[in-house]
C-alpha cells in the first residue's frame, strides 16, 4: 500500500516538469535571435514507477525531466564551414580583383591603352615636323607622362600587395585567437560535461567560433571521445586543450618570392617551428584569397625557383607589366620586336637614328636606373644584343639628358644632317600597329587582353562570391531547418506546458477536496 | 520540412538584397549611361570597348595629319603653279624674240628673261611654317643660295645626263676683239660656272676652253670640252654619240647667291658627308598603314638641266658681241699677205669692214635664232616635267581629300558603335529599372508582412 498524500506527489512532479518545460521554452525564445544558438528541449521523462503488493503491477510516480537537450547536427555543421570556407576566398578575392581593377582603371582616360593612345598621337604629331623643338618637347612630356602613368599604376598594385600582406597578418592574429577560445571552451565544456550533462550553450558558442574560423580557413572539426580538434588544411590547429598557432615571418631583405615583390612581405609558420604550407592546393578560405591576391603569379616558377602559384595575383599583372615596357622600350629604342626580331621600316630606332645635330648619338630615350643607382646607358647590360632583363616598371625612366635636350631626340636616319627627316618617327609610330609585336598583337591588344583576364577573373570571382554566397545561405537553412527557434513551435509547447500545469494545478485541488473530505467531515 | 523564423528573414534579406542589387546596377546604368564601369562587368564588351577608342584617338590624330598634309601639299601646288606661270612668260618672250625684228629686239628679250631666270630659281625657296619645302628632309636647306658663299667647296657632284638634254645649235664665237667663229655645236649645260674636275663617265674632258680660244666650240669629233666661263661641255659629233646617256661628275668651290644649292639638288660630297637626294620624300601617315609622301622636290622641278639651259642662254646672248669699227680697221688697214704689207685704200677697208660686220651679224642672228628656238622647245619640255609634278602631287591631294571624308565618316561609324557598346538604351534601362524597382518594393512588402505573422497574433 503506497502512503497517503502519494497522489499529491505525483501532481506536484507534473507541475514542476511543466514548469521546467516551460523555462526551456523561455530560454529558446529569448534566444531566438542569437547568433549560433541551436534549440534546446526539456529531457522528459516518466519517474521510476513503484510496485503494488498486491500484484496489480506497477503505479506511475509522476513525470520528472532528467537533462536539457540541443538539436544540432554536426554533419551540417561541417557543410556549411567547407562551404564558408570556399565563399571566404570568394569574397576576399572580389575585394581584391576589384581593387586592382580601379587600379588599372583601363576604361578611363588614365588608364595604360589611353596613355598609349596620346604617346602615339604625338608622335604622329612630331612626324608632321620633326626638326621643330617644340614638337620634341611635346613628345617628350607625353613619354614622362606614360612612364609615371604606368609607374603610377605600379605602385598601386604594390601598395595593394602591402595591404594584402598586412591583412594576411591580420587575419594570422585573428586564428590564433579562435584557436584559444576554442582551446579554453574546451576544457571548460569537457569539465562540465564530466558530470554527465551537456554543456549546450558553451558549445553553441564554440561552434560559433569555428563559423568565423571557417571563413578564415577550412577546417576539419573532429570529437573523439568529448576531445574536440580542429584542423586547419589538414593540419592540427587544436587538439583539446591546446593550440599549435600560427605564425608570421617577414621574408629576410632580398629574398622576394616573385621578382616585383615588395621586401618584407610575411610567410606564414606554426609557432612551433613545424612548417605551414600556405600555397597548398587545398587550402580556402580568405587566407588563400589573400595568398592567392599577393602571391599569384599564373603558376610560373618564382625567382627563387619554387613552383609558382596559379592564379593571377599581383606579381602576375606586375610581370605583365614589365614585360609590356621592356617591349616597348626595345621597340622603340631599336625597332625590335619582343623575339627580338627586327620590325618592318623602323630603321633600327632610336639608337641608330641621328639627332638634330646630325649625330648618331646611339641614346635610347626609355631607360631605367640599373642596381647601381644609376641610369644604364644603351646598350643595356653592355652588350649586343642590349638586354632589358634588369628593366621592370619601377625602375623604368626616360633618359635624362634627352629630356634636358630635345634635340638629341634622334628622329632621322640620314647621316647627313636632314631637318625634316622623320623616318625614325614614322618608324616609331608604325609600332602602335604592328601585330607581330608581341604573341598577343600590338601593345594595345597586349593592354586590353591583360584588362580582359583581370575582367574575367574578377568576373568569375564575382559569379563564384553569388553563387556560393547562395550555397551558404543554403547550407546555412538547413542547418536553422534543424536547430534554429520557431515562434510557432514554442508557442505550441508553451501552451502545451501550460495545459499540463492547469490540468496538475487541478488535480491537487481535487485531492485537497479529497482530503478535506476525508479528514475534515468524515468521522467525528 | 521545418521551417524557422530565422530562415524566412534569411530568405527575406537574400531576396530584398538581390533586388537591391538589381535596383542599384540598373541606377548605375542609368546615372552614367553607360553599360558597364569596369571591365568585369562586362569584360567582352569593356576590351571591345578599348578597342574603339583606340581606333578614335588614331582617327583623330589622323584627321590632324590630313589637314598638316592638305596645308603642305597646297604650298607645295602653289609653287608649281608660280613655276608654270614664269615658265609661259619665258616661252612667250622667246617666241617674242624669235619675231624680233633686230639683234637688239632679241638681245632685250634675253635680258628679260634673265631676271625671270632668278625669280624662277627663287620659287624653290617657298617656304612654309619656316621649312624650305622643296628641299626634302633638308628643309634648312634652301634650293638656291640665298647669300654668296665663295668659300663652300662641294666634291663630286653628280648629275646625268640622256640624249635629250644634248643641245644642237648653231652657234657663233667672237673670241677676240675681230676674230669669230661661227658654225654648229653640241652643247650640254652643266648649271654651275667655273667647275673643276669635270668628268664627263669618269673620264677627264679633253679640253678646258676658254672663251678666248678660238677653236672652244669646235672639238675633234671624239672630243669633249669645258668651258668654265659659260658652264658649256661642248662635244665632238662621236662623242655625242658614244658617250650618250652620261654621268657628269664635277667639283665646284664658292657659290653665288641665286645659284642652285648642291645639297638639294645633286648627289655629292660636303666636309666629308655624302649628300644624296634619293629618298627625300616626306611621309605622313594618314591611316593605318597608309602612308605617302606630301612634298614634292625641287629638282623635280625646277631641274638642273632647266637651270641650265637658262643660264646658257643668257650667257650666250651676253657674249654676243662684234667686231668694232676702229679694231676692224686696224686689222684690214695693211693687207699681211703681201711683204712688205701694203695700205689698202678707203674704199677697200671699208668694204672689207662691211662685209665682216655683215657677216658677224647675220652669223649672230642665226645663232640666237637657233638658241630662241632651242628654248622654246626645252620651255614646252620643262613645263611638261612640271605639268607632270604637279599631276603627280595632284593624285596625291585627291588621295588626301579621299581620306578626309573616308576618316571622317570612320569617326563617325566607330562612335556609333562605340556608343552601341557602351552606351545605355536609356528607355530599356529606365524601364528596367521600374521593374527592378517594383520588385524590391514587392520583395520588402511581402517579407515584412510575412515577418509580422506569428501565433502569438492569434493568442
Amino acid at each position: 500500500m503506497h502512503s497517503s498524500f502519494f497522489e499529491l506527489n505525483v501532481a506536484v512532479s507534473g507541475l514542476f516538469t511543466a514548469k521546467n518545460g516551460l523555462s526551456v521554452v523561455g530560454h529558446n525564445l529569448a534566444n531566438a535571435s542569437t547568433t549560433g544558438y541551436s534549440r534546446q528541449y526539456a529531457i522528459q521523462s516518466a519517474s521510476t514507477p513503484l510496485s503494488t503488493y498486491n500484484h496489480r503491477g506497477m503505479v506511475g510516480t509522476g513525470s520528472e525531466v532528467v537533462g536539457v537537450g540541443q538539436i544540432r547536427s554536426f554533419y551540417l555543421d561541417r557543410q556549411y564551414w567547407n562551404q564558408k570556407a570556399i565563399l571566404g576566398q570568394y569574397t576576399t578575392k572580389v575585394q581584391q580583383l576589384t581593387l586592382t581593377e580601379v587600379v588599372f582603371n583601363e576604361n578611363s582616360k588614365t588608364g595604360i591603352s589611353s596613355l598609349f593612345n596620346s604617346f602615339f598621337a604625338k608622335l604622329q604629331g612630331l612626324t608632321e615636323e620633326a626638326g621643330s623643338s617644340t614638337y620634341r618637347t611635346d613628345v617628350l612630356s607625353t613619354s614622362q607622362s606614360f612612364v609615371t602613368g604606368v609607374q603610377t599604376i605600379a605602385q598601386n598594385l604594390r601598395k595593394q600587395q602591402v595591404d594584402a600582406n598586412e591583412e594576411i597578418e591580420m587575419l594570422v592574429t585573428r586564428i590564433n585567437s579562435l584557436g584559444n577560445q576554442i582551446s579554453s571552451l574546451n576544457e571548460a565544456i569537457w569539465k562540465y560535461e564530466l558530470m554527465g550533462q551537456n554543456a549546450n550553450d558553451l558549445r553553441d558558442q564554440r561552434a560559433l567560433l569555428v563559423d568565423e574560423l571557417s571563413k578564415y580557413v577550412n577546417v576539419d572539426v573532429t570529437e573523439r571521445d568529448g576531445k574536440y580538434s580542429v584542423m586547419i588544411d589538414s593540419q592540427q590547429f587544436v587538439t583539446h586543450f591546446d593550440v599549435n598557432e600560427l605564425a608570421v615571418v617577414a621574408r629576410e631583405s632580398g629574398n622576394v618570392r616573385n621578382a616585383m615583390d615588395a621586401e618584407g612581405l610575411y610567410d606564414i609558420k606554426f609557432a612551433n617551428g613545424s612548417s605551414f604550407n600556405m600555397y597548398s592546393s587545398s587550402l580556402t578560405g580568405e587566407l588563400k584569397g589573400l595568398i592567392d591576391v599577393r602571391d599569384g603569379n599564373n603558376g610560373i616558377a618564382t625567382s627563387t625557383g619554387a613552383s609558382g602559384l596559379s592564379y593571377r595575383g599581383i606579381p602576375y599583372y606586375l610581370d605583365q607589366l614589365n614585360k609590356l615596357i621592356q617591349t616597348f622600350a626595345r621597340a622603340m629604342n631599336e625597332g625590335l620586336d619582343s623575339e627580338g626580331n627586327p620590325i618592318p621600316d623602323t630603321y633600327g630606332g632610336l639608337v641608330n637614328g641621328y639627332d638634330d645635330y646630325g649625330k648618331q648619338n646611339g641614346m635610347a630615350l626609355f631607360t631605367y636606373i640599373n642596381a647601381n643607382g644609376d641610369e644604364e646607358t644603351f646598350p643595356f647590360g653592355g652588350g649586343s644584343p642590349a638586354d632589358y632583363s634588369q628593366m621592370n616598371i619601377f625602375n623604368f625612366c626616360l633618359n635624362t639628358e634627352i629630356v634636358e635636350d630635345p634635340k638629341l631626340l634622334a628622329c632621322s636616319n640620314s647621316a647627313v644632317y636632314e631637318q625634316s627627316n622623320n623616318n625614325i618617327i614614322l618608324g616609331m609610330v608604325s609600332v602602335a600597329n604592328y601585330q607581330s609585336l608581341l604573341n598577343q598583337g600590338t601593345l594595345n591588344d597586349y593592354v586590353a587582353s591583360l584588362a580582359g583576364q583581370l575582367g574575367v577573373d574578377l568576373q568569375e570571382a564575382k559569379y563564384y562570391e553569388k553563387s556560393q554566397s547562395e550555397i551558404v545561405v543554403v547550407t546555412e537553412n538547413r542547418r536553422i531547418q534543424v536547430s534554429g527557434v520557431d515562434y510557432n513551435e514554442e508557442i505550441v509547447s508553451m501552451s502545451a506546458y501550460q495545459k499540463q500545469f492547469q490540468a496538475a494545478s487541478m488535480l491537487i485541488s481535487v485531492i485537497n477536496d479529497l482530503y478535506d473530505r476525508m479528514i475534515n467531515q468524515m468521522g467525528v | 520540412m521545418r521551417i524557422t523564423n530565422s530562415m524566412m528573414s534569411n530568405n527575406v534579406l537574400l531576396n530584398i538584397n538581390r533586388n537591391a542589387q538589381n535596383v542599384n546596377k540598373y541606377y548605375m546604368q542609368l546615372a552614367s549611361t553607360k553599360k558597364f564601369l569596369y571591365p568585369s562587368d562586362d569584360p567582352i564588351a569593356a576590351s571591345r570597348a578599348l578597342k574603339f577608342r583606340t581606333v578614335l584617338a588614331e582617327n583623330e590624330q589622323y584627321q590632324k595629319n590630313v589637314s598638316a598634309g592638305v596645308a603642305w601639299t597646297e604650298v607645295t601646288e602653289d609653287g608649281m603653279k608660280e613655276v608654270t606661270e614664269i615658265l609661259k612668260i619665258i616661252r612667250d618672250l622667246a617666241v617674242k624674240a624669235d619675231a624680233g625684228e633686230s639683234i637688239e629686239d632679241k638681245q632685250t628679250v634675253a635680258n628679260e628673261i634673265r631676271g625671270l631666270w632668278t625669280q624662277l630659281a627663287q620659287t624653290m625657296n617657298k617656304s612654309y611654317l619656316g621649312r624650305y619645302i622643296y628641299s626634302g628632309y633638308r628643309t634648312d636647306e634652301p634650293g638656291v643660295f640665298i647669300n654668296n658663299d665663295p668659300t663652300l667647296e662641294v666634291t663630286g657632284i653628280t648629275q646625268n645626263f640622256t640624249s635629250d638634254a644634248l643641245e644642237r645649235t648653231e652657234y657663233y664665237h667672237k673670241y677676240s676683239d675681230t676674230g669669230y667663229t661661227a658654225g654648229e655645236a653640241i652643247i650640254l649645260k652643266l648649271p654651275y660656272t667655273d667647275c673643276d674636275k669635270v668628268t664627263v663617265n669618269g673620264n677627264s674632258v679633253t679640253g678646258i676652253k676658254s672663251l678666248s680660244d678660238p677653236d672652244c666650240y669646235a672639238p675633234g669629233a671624239s672630243d669633249i670640252f669645258y668651258i668654265p666661263e659659260t658652264g658649256e661641255l661642248v662635244f665632238g659629233s662621236q662623242a655625242a654619240i658614244d658617250e650618250m646617256p652620261c654621268e657628269v661628275v664635277y667639283d665646284k668651290t664658292g657659290f653665288k647667291k641665286d645659284d642652285l644649292n648642291p645639297k638639294v639638288y645633286f648627289t655629292c660630297d660636303v666636309d666629308g658627308k655624302h649628300y644624296t637626294m634619293d629618298n627625300q620624300d616626306i611621309e605622313y601617315e594618314f591611316s593605318v598603314g597608309v602612308r605617302f609622301p606630301v612634298n614634292s622636290l625641287a629638282k623635280d622641278i625646277v631641274t638642273g638641266e632647266l637651270y641650265g639651259d637658262l643660264m646658257s642662254f643668257v650667257n650666250t646672248f651676253d657674249n654676243m658681241t662684234f667686231s668694232s669699227y676702229q679694231d676692224l680697221y686696224v686689222l684690214y688697214e695693211y693687207d699681211n699677205s703681201t711683204t712688205p704689207p701694203t695700205q689698202r685704200t678707203e674704199n677697200e677697208i671699208k668694204a672689207l669692214i662691211t662685209e665682216q660686220q655683215d657677216k658677224e651679224r647675220e652669223m649672230a642672228e642665226k645663232a640666237m635664232d637657233s638658241r630662241i628656238n632651242n628654248l622654246i622647245e626645252s620651255c614646252d619640255k620643262y613645263l611638261q616635267k612640271v605639268a607632270d609634278e604637279q599631276t603627280d602631287l595632284g593624285t596625291r591631294m585627291t588621295r588626301i581629300d579621299l581620306l578626309k571624308d573616308r576618316l571622317k565618316t570612320d569617326a563617325l561609324t566607330y562612335s556609333e558603335l562605340q556608343g552601341k557598346n557602351e552606351d545605355v538604351d536609356l528607355e530599356e534601362a529606365a524601364m528596367k529599372l521600374s521593374m527592378a524597382e517594383y520588385a524590391y518594393q514587392a520583395s520588402m512588402q511581402i517579407g515584412m508582412s510575412m515577418l509580422m505573422l506569428s501565433l502569438m497574433n492569434f493568442m
